[in-house]
């Protein structure tokens, strides 16, 4: 490509080309004077302008009517037609050098809104996402920016870009990072990415991100070329973010602290339960002994009675005292997961029910290979309790029969206990897994009050669901969902 | 010779009381020496303090209740098993607790046996008796005891 001042020169200089082409082609061309001249005047104001266009029409004629119109190599002329030929020629080279100019003139408008409607598109892109793109040469140190930078600067949006105040927009504190990182982008080539904080030209504190990369050329950098992001309010709302999560954190790590000296509470309580409400039952149950043993003869019915009714009591009381701590245990001790088989465990302790009571005969029918995840103590101490309660609430039933299954409901595996024994009604039921209450009398059925309600803390611990279904008469079932387990062992 | 006592740590006077009651009633003929907390458990035993002019030898086997002042029924019982003159004394851990943590923390600690103190009066006399009868009649003990 040429440069731009050499080719009007170039273009306007075409017209001794032609010449040269009809002085050698003279005969065949014989007489058309002007026929190589008008394309070369053409492409002449094609080429170069409107200039060089005018200028190839004067030489053309100059030269056509030096060497081609007779009589050859005089400037004076007669004849009238010549005078008329040369005038046309001009004045289509003026038309072809006008037409031309008009045609540049019209593409360049076109690629000029072309242009500006870029920059307009690029613009409002770059307000919607205040970012804007900046540019400086290191020798000598000129910079320019889009104008999205300046507006982030709350400048004037035309502004023009200053290198040398720039930097001082950038917050005091950050302003050594941000000189530092230029100055290695310089030196050493170093693209830097950083986010700081820029005081804005109102005074306004705001975030942004900017990156720069070094351009090459010679070994040296030569220019730094980059853009730079308003990015204030993502700040803010991360900031706002570190900051609630940091109270979270913090509420957590009192709720914890709170929970735990609750429970450090809870575990001194039961061990003073465990050890010093006892020892005061003991002595009342023991002395009552010790005085029927010791003075029965002289001691009448009612007092053998009442001593009677003082150890039942001291009993009944130990039997709280041992369900509550089994109920703070239940909900003290540490969890183990592991897969469990719930079938075999059920087993193992009616085996032992029959073993304490072998009058009762009992049909048992317990599905085999009831897997769940969990901790086998707890588990085994939930299992106890339900199959105990099975066990205790047939016992006026002659045809007694226990039976543990899986079935499904509502989109999850339960396990089934049921029994056919007295049942309870189910207007009730919403007092069944409380501490301390029962729905039946201590001569109907003796109990505490406690088996269900620990049973619902371990199933509650597991992250499973317990329920119960019952009427009058008809025996109840337990429902129990708990977690699947990892893996199944193949027996 | 004289039967060899038995040691018998115990802060509650009822307990104390009905353990003597059930241990006179199966006639064993030892002496029982009561001490109240830890403290005195390790004098008698070291015969420092208020036993310093106890007769030397020691008990046959120590009952030890773990809820005690000042010094815990652990801690005695550790003190028991780093001294050179005690460490194979019999000790039975004999409690109202029922915490998994005590039996274990009894059993490591070096207790030869853990037993519960039920509220049952019948229950109660019968374990003491077994008691008495297991560690004065039925087992061995080492030489030098």
């Amino acid at each position: 490509m040429l440069r731009p001042s050499v080719r009007p020169l170039l273009a306007s200089l075409l017209p001794v080309l032609a010449c040269l082409l009809q002085w050698l082609c003279w005969p065949v061309i014989t007489p058309f004077v002007w026929f190589l001249f008008y394309p070369v005047v053409f492409i002449s104001s094609w080429l170069g302008g409107f200039a060089a266009g005018l200028a190839a029409t004067g030489l053309s004629v100059a030269l056509v009517w030096w060497f081609f119109l007779p009589p050859v190599h005089l400037l004076l002329k007669p004849a009238p037609a010549t005078y008329l030929n040369a005038a046309m020629f001009m004045g289509m080279g003026w038309l072809f050098s006008h037409f031309h100019r008009m045609l540049r003139d019209a593409n360049r408008r076109a690629v000029q809104a072309e242009r500006e409607e870029q920059n307009d598109r690029l613009d409002r892109m770059s307000r919607m996402a205040k970012v804007g793109g900046w540019e400086f040469q290191v020798d000598p140190l000129l910079g320019s920016w889009s104008r999205e930078v300046a507006r982030i600067h709350d400048l004037d949006p035309d502004t023009p870009a200053d290198v040398r105040s720039g930097i001082n927009y950038y917050h005091e504190e950050d302003r050594p990072i941000i000189a530092e990182a230029v100055r290695r982008a310089i030196e050493e080539g170093v693209p830097y990415d950083v986010e700081l904080r820029l005081v804005s030209a109102k005074g306004v504190t705001k975030w942004v991100h900017t990156y720069g990369s070094p351009v090459l050329a010679g070994g040296r950098v030569v220019k730094v070329q980059g853009a730079l992001q308003d990015i204030t309010e993502r700040k803010h709302m991360e900031l706002a973010l570190r900051e609630s999560n940091a109270t979270l954190e913090r509420r957590v790590a009192e709720r914890t602290a709170e929970l735990q000296a609750a429970n450090q509470e809870l575990e001194s309580f039961a061990y003073a339960v465990s050890h010093d409400l006892r020892a005061p039952l003991r002595a009342m149950a023991g002395f009552s002994q010790a005085l029927l043993e010791d003075c029965e003869a002289t001691l009448p019915p009612e007092g053998k009675e009442y001593l009677d009714h003082i150890t039942q009591a001291s009993l009944r009381m130990a039997g709280l005292i041992e369900g509550l701590l089994q109920l703070s245990r239940a909900t003290r001790c540490e969890l183990a997961r592991i897969p469990v088989d719930l079938s075999a465990l059920a087993e193992g302790l009616l085996a032992e029910f029959a073993r304490i009571e072998p009058a009762r005969s009992v049909r048992v029918r317990i599905e085999p290979r009831l897997w769940v995840q969990g901790d086998p103590r707890t588990l085994e101490s939930a299992l106890l309790n339900l199959l105990g309660n099975a066990w205790k609430y047939t016992s006026k039933n002659p045809d007694a029969c226990i039976c543990m299954d899986a079935i499904l409901e509502d989109g999850r595996r339960w396990i089934r206990i049921q029994d056919n024994g007295c049942g309870f009604d189910m207007a009730f039921s919403d007092k069944l897994f409380k501490p301390f209450h029962r729905l039946h009398r201590q001569d109907e059925f003796p109990g505490l009050g406690i088996g269900l309600a620990t049973v619902q803390r371990i199933v509650q611990r597991h992250g499973g669901a317990l329920k119960a279904v019952s009427a009058p008469g008809e025996g109840a079932a337990f429902l129990v969902a708990l977690p699947a387990p990892d893996y199944l062992e193949v027996p | 010779m004289k039967p060899m006592p038995i040691l018998m740590v115990e802060d509650d006077r009822q307990d104390e009381l009905l353990t003597l009651r059930s241990l006179r009633k199966f006639n064993l003929g030892n002496a029982v020496d009561v001490v109240r907390d830890g403290q005195q458990a390790l004098e008698y035993l070291f015969r420092e303090g208020a036993y310093a002019d106890r007769e030397p030898g020691l008990p046959a086997f120590v009952l030890l209740d773990l809820g005690l002042p000042r010094m815990g029924g652990l801690e005695v019982l550790a003190r028991i098993r780093a001294d050179e003159r005690t460490r194979a004394l019999p000790v039975v851990v004999f409690t109202s607790s029922s915490e998994e943590e005590d039996r274990l923390a009894s059993t490591l600690g070096g207790a030869n046996s853990f037993v519960r103190k039920p509220v049952d009066f019948g229950e109660f006399a019968e374990k003491v008796a077994r008691l008495g009868i297991y560690w004065l009649a039925v087992n061995e003990l080492p030489p030098g005891g």
